[in-house]
């Protein structure tokens, strides 16, 4: 059974097909959102936020995109709500991540250039912070991103190129070493 | 450092930054999403009752007050100053208003307590659309009364010709979701029983 089978079912009220739907998008989401909030708790809140919402909006998705895409949207929004909304996360970012980050997974480079650029990128400000983690470690396009943010593509470029050379300059040292 | 190492950098991050240490607790999530998301939509669609019942108890306790009041307040024998004074409509003038007007209390009043009734039970709520049209054109016949009508009054019955209206749109069987909101009507029994009793303490029609 696809997408469209399950949302059919699940705006007409059938709790299997949501959960089976739930089941398909749920550990993406979850992720994305871990990527954008560094802490499991909160990810999780803001995952079942995601899906209480997706929910309650299905009869909004026209399928103009894939399901994924519509949801992972809600997911950002939920996040960005919440960022707000709870200005005490940026605080925590940085020990726990500390606590989440895996030293090291055997990916080629420079460990300590890998390292740096982990700081560097956790101190950047959440606007230009999210537009990174979105393109270039989640692979969104600037047009998904421009929807997701609600933000013209352009502006999405723009912070990303802002971002890239903020993370740039402050890494010009680790190469000189 | 150019542009091309710090987006190889980033790409290399996919595995390690900021990844789940443990995989979500789908299931206990999976719990309050349902809870939320297919309990709270359907009570949603009749939230108007929370709003509108109310309203209208108090709409109609307001108008009876200000009809049957100064009558009880005549059969005491306190006529205030400003009234006796002032040149009014007489007794014979008046009855055919006061005959129509508590009339039309006694039918917006058993609406609402038919209302309440229904919701109390749980069941589906045999409602009569007709009923409610009927008791909105009484509502603009009484605006229209060539009867002086009280600024005050005139203002609760345009309120209530509003209320009125939106309860006609009501769907002629409105599903079972809707019942428990029309709970509200319990609070409103006092107030619709302290409005029979006004009722009743009142002759509907003059000698």
């Amino acid at each position: 059974m696809d997408d469209t089978e399950l949302i059919t079912g699940a705006r007409a009220g059938d709790r299997t097909a949501a959960r089976r739907l739930y089941d398909r998008h749920a550990p993406r989401v979850y992720r994305l959102i871990f990527r954008l909030v560094g802490e499991e708790e909160l990810a999780r809140e803001y995952t079942q936020d995601t899906f209480v919402k997706a929910f309650q909006r299905l009869a909004q998705y026209r399928g103009e995109s894939a399901f994924s895409t519509w949801l992972h949207s809600v997911a950002v929004s939920s996040v960005m709500t919440g960022f707000r909304r709870l200005k005490r996360v940026r605080s925590r970012e940085a020990e726990l991540e500390e606590a989440s980050t895996v030293a090291d997974s055997g990916v080629s480079g420079d460990p300590l250039l890998r390292q740096r650029l982990e700081e560097e990128l956790e101190r950047l400000p959440e606007r230009l912070r999210v537009p990174v983690v979105l393109h270039d470690i989640e692979g969104f396009t600037h047009r998904e991103i421009g929807e997701m943010l609600d933000i013209p593509q352009g502006t999405s470029k723009a912070r990303l190129f802002e971002a890239r050379a903020r993370l740039r300059e402050a890494l010009a040292g680790v190469v000189a070493e | 450092m150019n542009e091309r190492d710090i987006e190889r950098g980033l790409a290399e991050l996919k595995e390690t930054w900021r990844t789940p240490g443990t995989p979500p607790p789908l299931d206990q999530m999976w719990e309050t999403i349902e809870r939320e998301a297919f309990a709270a939509p359907a009570r949603t669609p009749f939230h108007w009752t929370r709003t509108i019942l109310p309203l209208a108890a108090m709409l109609v306790l307001g108008f009876g007050i200000g009809q049957i009041a100064p009558r009880l307040g005549a059969k005491a024998g306190e006529v205030p100053a400003e009234t006796a004074a002032a040149p009014t409509q007489s007794a014979s003038e008046a009855a055919p208003f006061v005959g129509v007007a508590t009339d039309y209390l006694e039918r917006v009043t058993a609406l609402l307590v038919t209302l309440a009734n229904e919701s109390g039970r749980g069941q589906p709520v045999q409602y009569s659309a007709n009923q409610a049209r009927d008791l909105l054109a009484t509502t603009r016949l009484l605006m229209d009364t060539p009867s002086p009508v009280e600024p005050h009054l005139r203002a609760l019955l345009e309120d209530l010709e509003l209320v009125l209206a939106q309860i006609a749109r009501l769907p002629a069987r409105p599903e079972p979701p809707d019942v428990y909101l029309i709970d509200q009507a319990l609070d409103q029994r006092e107030v619709i029983s302290r409005l029979r009793v006004y009722l009743a303490e009142t002759p509907t029609s003059q000698p």
